[in-house]
């Protein structure tokens, strides 16, 4: 049934691959790349633009085609970036590692080129006096958004030893002849006085370290909140995954659950159909009707431990803290309980305990009842005829738990035919048992013993919440050793919840007594 | 022995079921041999081949059924034994399932759901049956 119900799995949800945050980290790198490639082809029409106007306006002289030159060099470039871009897209989208040191020089060669670019357009509009020297410090922002904080300092000292270089050959004279630009009032010669020419390379170098500082803090900030995203991001997609895995395995046991209802239930319409018919007569019909209460009896078995696991599960794990059980009157009553279980099958049921002291576990009460009852059920199944199954109790120091205090615990050994192998390797690999609901081991399918496989799903989620452990020792045809350790409560701890009667009427009963030796109950 | 009956053989790990399909088949007509398990089946089936098998699906494991079911078919001396697989699953999840068990599943020739009477156990039983002459 297990392995039907792993039919229905929830589909993975498709996640959009061109959404950003599904694309891969090199590729992500290059997008601010992209975008300076973008960004140029717009400067190159705004500049081409510009010679346009200047030449309608009818400026005198005209622009060297100096400057139409080094706006086309700066489009052929960005044809040759944009080529180069989609060769490292490509790769990135196939190599997860991605090419960090060819993007990196990718980006410091788009940047210097296109100071060097600028310099040029530069030197034939005005020079020194030129606006465009903004630009140096526009770079130097998208060299500090772009390259690694180590090399953003790289494009301020290009940018700034390029703009020195045509203030300082302009002001000695070197380069001749000038290109000012019409509206700059070309006769005031700026470009020839030193308070101006220092003062404009001052104003530069200091607009490029300032924004190398500014743009440097940013990047860092937003580096560090890019991280702080993508960390969030991946816990968000590991609690997706967690409950989708939930939901899915939510569906496997409801349908599970349905198909373990649905079993009986069609045993039993099968075999009215049987009687309806008249196939069978007489003793038939009767032993007929019979199985069907058998079936019946097995199906509401199987509701009832359905009800129980749904009841613990939902219930609030903290409800162990504030209350406490009587473990003693716990076995007791649940040996009582199921004496006639183990008289019908010959075994012999032998609750062990304390003939004095009460053991309180911290532990709902009802919850420990229907533990120990599994437990025992469990072992007087699978115990054959004139096997033994003994629950006894002790304190432990769970040292092994790692915690302080007390610890209590509940022992169920049984002569039975033991845990299927392949379980107890799988525990012993991972170091823990898991009970997980409907699971049962071949040898119990194949021993065709009725059992709904709930029983240990209920112990394993009491004892997690009320937090203790479940160990197992079983070999296969002598038997298994079942221990619960639970947290153990001090006699005199109060408690708001603990009112079971049959404590009180224990403590009458056996006034004073010492923990061993055991009563034995059965 | 009767030499006029279909002999069918039933493996099913229900004894309500084993008890249940035994009243339904006509002795006149069938003769049936039980099994429990799928190793006891197919030991059956090859010491005396039957003329169609009953097959549940869950066993000892919950997919033995299938396992069960892709041994007979391709088994050049079984293959053409006739196959009705039986399960409280629905026929359409049960076959979606032996699908995923892999790509060289043999399908059984019929499905039948759980619960079934008299009737829609013989007439998926007749529809596979060879004539007997």
């Amino acid at each position: 049934m297990d392995a039907y119900a792993q039919n229905v799995e929830s589909p993975p949800q498709d996640a959009d691959p061109s959404a950003i945050e599904n694309l891969p980290g090199p590729v992500l790198a290059l997008r601010p790349l992209q975008w300076l490639i973008r960004l140029r082809w717009l400067l190159i029409g705004a500049g081409f633009a510009a010679l346009v106007i200047e030449r309608q306006l009818g400026a005198t002289p005209t622009r060297p085609p100096q400057v139409v030159w080094a706006l086309a060099f700066l489009g052929t470039a960005n044809v040759g970036w944009w080529l180069i871009h989609r060769h490292l897209h490509k790769h990135a989208m196939n190599d997860a590692p991605g090419r960090p040191r060819a993007n990196l020089i990718f980006a410091h060669a788009q940047i210097a080129l296109d100071l060097v670019a600028l310099t040029v357009l530069l030197r034939f509009t005005g020079g020194v006096e030129s606006p465009l020297a903004i630009f140096y410090v526009f770079h130097t922002a998208l060299g500090a958004l772009l390259l690694p904080p180590g090399h953003t300092l790289v494009p301020g000292i290009w940018a700034i030893a390029l703009y020195a270089g045509v203030s300082i050959g302009e002001l000695s004279g070197a380069l001749v002849p000038r290109f000012p630009l019409r509206v700059w009032r070309p006769e005031a010669e700026l470009h020839i006085r030193s308070a101006y020419v220092v003062m404009a390379l001052g104003s530069v170098a200091l607009g490029i370290l300032g924004t190398l500082y500014l743009t440097g803090t940013m990047a860092s900030r937003l580096r560090k909140r890019e991280g702080q995203l993508q960390d969030a991001n991946a816990a968000l997609r590991h609690s997706q995954d967690i409950v989708r895995e939930l939901q899915s395995r939510r569906s496997r046991f409801m349908q599970t659950a349905a198909h373990r209802l649905k079993s009986p239930l069609a045993t039993i319409q099968t075999m009215a159909s049987l009687i309806r018919d008249d196939l069978v007569g007489g003793a038939d019909a009767r032993a007929t009707c019979d199985r069907i209460t058998r079936c019946c009896s097995e199906g509401i078995e199987h509701v009832g431990e359905l009800l129980t696991l749904a009841r613990v599960q939902d219930a609030d794990p903290l409800r162990h803290r504030a209350t406490r059980a009587d473990v003693g009157a716990v076995i007791k009553e649940q040996c009582d309980r199921l004496q006639s279980m183990a008289v019908a099958r010959g075994v012999r049921l032998t609750g062990k305990v304390p003939s004095g002291a009460r053991h309180f576990a911290g532990v709902d009460r009802r919850d420990l009842d229907d533990c120990v009852g599994n437990l025992i059920d469990n072992a007087l199944k699978y115990t054959p005829a004139g096997g033994q199954v003994t629950v006894w109790v002790e304190y432990t120091k769970a040292d092994e738990l790692d915690r302080d205090g007390e610890w209590i615990a509940i022992h169920v050994d049984d002569t039975g035919m033991g845990f299927d192998p392949q379980l107890m390797t799988n525990a012993q690999a991972t170091g823990a048992f898991s009970f997980d609901a409907y699971r049962r081991g071949n040898n119990a399918l194949a021993s065709g013993i009725p059992g709904s496989g709930l029983g240990l799903a209920i112990v394993q989620a009491v004892v997690e919440q009320a937090a203790g452990r479940i160990d197992v020792v079983s070999a296969r045809g002598i038997g298994t050793k079942f221990t619960l350790k639970l947290p153990a409560v001090r006699r005199e701890a109060p408690s708001s919840t603990d009112s079971n009667k049959t404590d009180a009427r224990q403590s009458q009963t056996q006034p004073n007594g010492v923990t061993e030796p055991h009563h034995a109950c059965n | 022995m009767n030499k006029d009956a279909y002999h069918i053989l039933l493996i099913e790990d229900d004894p309500d079921m084993q008890h249940a399909v035994r009243a339904m088949l006509p002795a006149r007509e069938f003769e049936l041999t039980a099994c429990s398990t799928g190793p006891e089946g197919l030991e059956a089936m090859r010491r005396n081949p039957p003329d169609l098998v009953l097959l549940d699906i869950m066993l000892a494991t919950p997919s033995e059924g299938f396992h069960l079911c892709y041994q007979i078919k391709t088994s050049e001396a079984l293959r053409h034994i006739p196959i009705v697989m039986t399960s409280a699953i629905g026929r359409r999840i049960g076959m979606d399932y032996a699908r995923e068990l892999g790509s060289e599943y043999v399908p059984a020739d019929a499905f039948l759901e759980k619960p079934f009477d008299a009737r829609g156990l013989l007439n998926a039983i007749r529809k596979l049956l060879p004539l007997k002459t």
